[in-house]
């Protein structure tokens, strides 16, 4: 006995000829880490070293500020006595101590761009390897991503490092032990905090995009030096203005606190137009006249390194974008 | 129906500075050709590759492989390409390079690549930097035929293997080509490296196809002068300087036209490509079945 044929309705699923497999953006990455394995395990010690520093630098600097209180040096008769210039001598180099790790520290962004953005790209070019990586089945652009990924994370990952040690230091160290040493001093400023996290960034952006445009390491270098400079002398100039300046008008001298950043101070006359104290003639400035002061106080350090620091970003984020946009097609 | 042709040349024309390294190259490359790309040093045979390879862009003209232009993304899985300095990272062992080729190519084809390797014996642990020319070359290879790609580019390809090596890895790919339908255009300076394994010839000069073909009508199409007529020839003044070349290289006529008596030897393809290159003058000739389909051809030949 037999049963008509019974209608099953499938469904058939045509292929998109357009839809063809991609390679996962985890291989590209893969490929990225495998050959700068080198440069990238170096970073570890470099970290260490720099935390081990950190941390002497730190511990000498409160212990010769202890010694100086502990003396009674810091206020009162004793402080001229023998024993306390031998302490004050202490803290001197202490200071010194403190200054040079800060050197360190702002090179961190300088060698990382130097040594890692800068090449990144350009040694492919220089060695001819990148024939090998794009006539594998990725585009230039879906490759230089892979390098991206890896140059900006690591770059992160060293930054925040540093400036982790940059604010370990700048807690340890504060006014109090070095007084005059105001956070907002290039020196402690560009050392520590978001500001030295996103300037490594910039500087190993600025590195990949001269090597993608130059095509030669040593090219590379160099514009990523020039580049670099500009960025942070622009950037220094312009921190001011990132965060709103306050001003102080006073009948009698100083009230800033320590950690303040006096931007400018002068007289103000009755017409409510201000002299600053350098342009006041021979005769000096006008008695009586109130004293004003504009500047920024302690609390506005950190709003104004993040606002900085997005700015970083975006400056590497527009240098990445036009290395990305370099590779869009080949050039002979 | 009319399969697309592997690689399909019209006008193109590639600039370094200011010097033109390639000239109104027009050809076809038709599918499951094993192309031999022949001519002098500095003929731009490589500058050709890189372009088919999409490191170059043309500056003028189109070029197409496999129907699309240069450079689609489409076609990046479709061909391979080993350039002439067989780049490789060199501080990658070559078992990370195969990872590299499997990890980048969706259609990777581990045998494959082994294949080319596994018979020379190359230590796949061995970091890519201290293998030796050869060796660099089978690793590049193998990469390429791991991919399996319809249209494998290959820049002098065989210039640094032994001939026993030179056999095999032949061998393997003329096996793709026999059993993938894959097109392989190969370069080379010295024609006797190919001349066992080509079928077709495209032949540049100073950036200009002089000479393309199915090999059998190359040669059907030229007839030599009589060696008995060659003083006649050079007093005609169509003749190369006397002792450059041997004597039987010294015309070009093509056949049927030009075919007088005394034209009546057949010539072996390196006097063929030895003519052409002491004639720079003599017309060029591209066969019908490597002449670009333009669209008129193609209404044409579906007609």
């Amino acid at each position: 006995m037999s049963t008509s044929p019974q209608l099953v309705p499938i469904l058939v699923r045509a292929r998109d000829p357009r839809r063809r497999p991609r390679v996962p953006t985890a291989a590209v990455v893969r490929l990225a880490i495998h050959q700068h394995r080198i440069v990238l395990a170096l970073a570890v010690p470099v970290l260490a070293v720099l935390t081990l520093w950190t941390r002497d630098v730190a511990a000498q600097a409160v212990a010769a500020h202890a010694q100086l209180a502990a003396g009674g040096c810091l206020s009162g008769p004793s402080a001229a006595s023998e024993g306390c210039l031998d302490l004050v001598q202490q803290v001197q180099s202490a200071s010194q101590a403190v200054r040079h790790l800060q050197y360190a520290l702002v090179a961190l962004p300088v060698l990382a761009g130097l040594f890692f953005g800068a090449p990144l790209v350009a040694r492919e070019f220089e060695q001819g390897t990148h024939r090998l990586a794009f006539s594998q089945s990725v585009s230039p652009q879906q490759w230089l991503r892979g390098q991206l990924a890896l140059a900006c994370g690591a770059a992160l990952l060293v930054g925040t490092a540093g400036a982790a040690l940059g604010v370990w230091l700048h807690d340890a160290v504060g006014p109090a032990v070095f007084p005059g040493d105001g956070a907002f001093m290039l020196l402690p400023y560009n050392a520590d905090g978001p500001v030295l996290a996103a300037s490594t960034l910039l500087a190993v952006a600025l590195g990949v995009v001269a090597g993608t445009l130059t095509r030669r390491t040593l090219a590379a270098m160099a514009a990523m030096l020039g580049l670099y400079g500009a960025a942070m002398a622009a950037l220094t100039w312009l921190r001011q203005y990132l965060q709103p300046v306050r001003t102080l008008l006073t009948h009698h001298g100083y009230d800033l606190a320590p950690d303040d950043w006096l931007l400018r101070d002068g007289v103000q006359l009755a017409d409510g137009h201000r002299l600053l104290y350098a342009q006041c003639g021979p005769g000096g400035c006008p008695d009586g006249a109130p004293t004003f002061e504009d500047y920024h106080t302690a609390d506005q350090l950190w709003p104004m390194q993040w606002a900085e620091a997005g700015l970083m970003v975006l400056l590497a984020a527009a240098a990445l974008a036009l290395a990305h946009r370099a590779l869009r097609r080949p050039r002979g | 129906m009319i399969t697309t042709p592997a690689v399909q040349a019209v006008g193109l024309g590639v600039r370094r500075g200011r010097s033109e390294v390639l000239h109104d190259c027009r050809f076809r490359i038709p599918r499951g050709a094993v192309c031999g790309l022949v001519g002098p040093n500095g003929a731009g045979k490589s500058v050709l590759l890189a372009t088919a390879a999409g490191l170059v862009a043309p500056d003028s003209g189109r070029l197409e492989l496999l129907g699309r232009p240069v450079g689609d993304a489409a076609n990046r899985p479709r061909i391979a390409y080993v350039d002439q300095n067989r780049s490789l990272y060199r501080q990658f062992s070559v078992q990370r390079l195969l990872r590299l080729g499997r990890d980048l190519n969706p259609g990777w084809r581990p045998d494959a690549a082994e294949e080319v390797l596994d018979a020379a014996r190359i230590p796949v642990r061995a970091r890519a930097g201290s293998l030796s020319g050869g060796q660099r070359t089978l690793v590049s290879l193998a990469l390429a035929r791991g991919k399996a790609a319809d249209v494998l580019l290959l820049d002098e390809p065989l210039s640094d293997l032994d001939p026993l090596a030179r056999r095999r890895t032949m061998g393997l790919l003329l096996a793709d080509v026999a059993e993938r339908g894959a097109t392989l255009l190969l370069s080379s300076h010295v024609l006797a490296d190919l001349e066992e394994s080509i079928d077709h010839l495209l032949l540049l000069d100073h950036g200009r196809v002089r000479l393309a073909g199915p090999l059998p009508e190359l040669l059907a199409a030229h007839r030599l002068p009589d060696p008995l007529s060659v003083p006649a020839a050079r007093s005609a003044g169509v003749g190369a300087p006397a002792g450059s070349v041997p004597a039987r290289a010294h015309r070009v006529d093509l056949l049927p036209g030009d075919a007088g008596p005394d034209h009546t030897e057949a010539p072996t393809l390196e006097e063929l490509v030895l003519a052409y290159l002491h004639h720079p003058g003599a017309p060029d000739w591209i066969s019908p079945a490597m002449r670009p389909l333009t669209p008129e051809t193609c209404e044409a030949v579906g007609a």
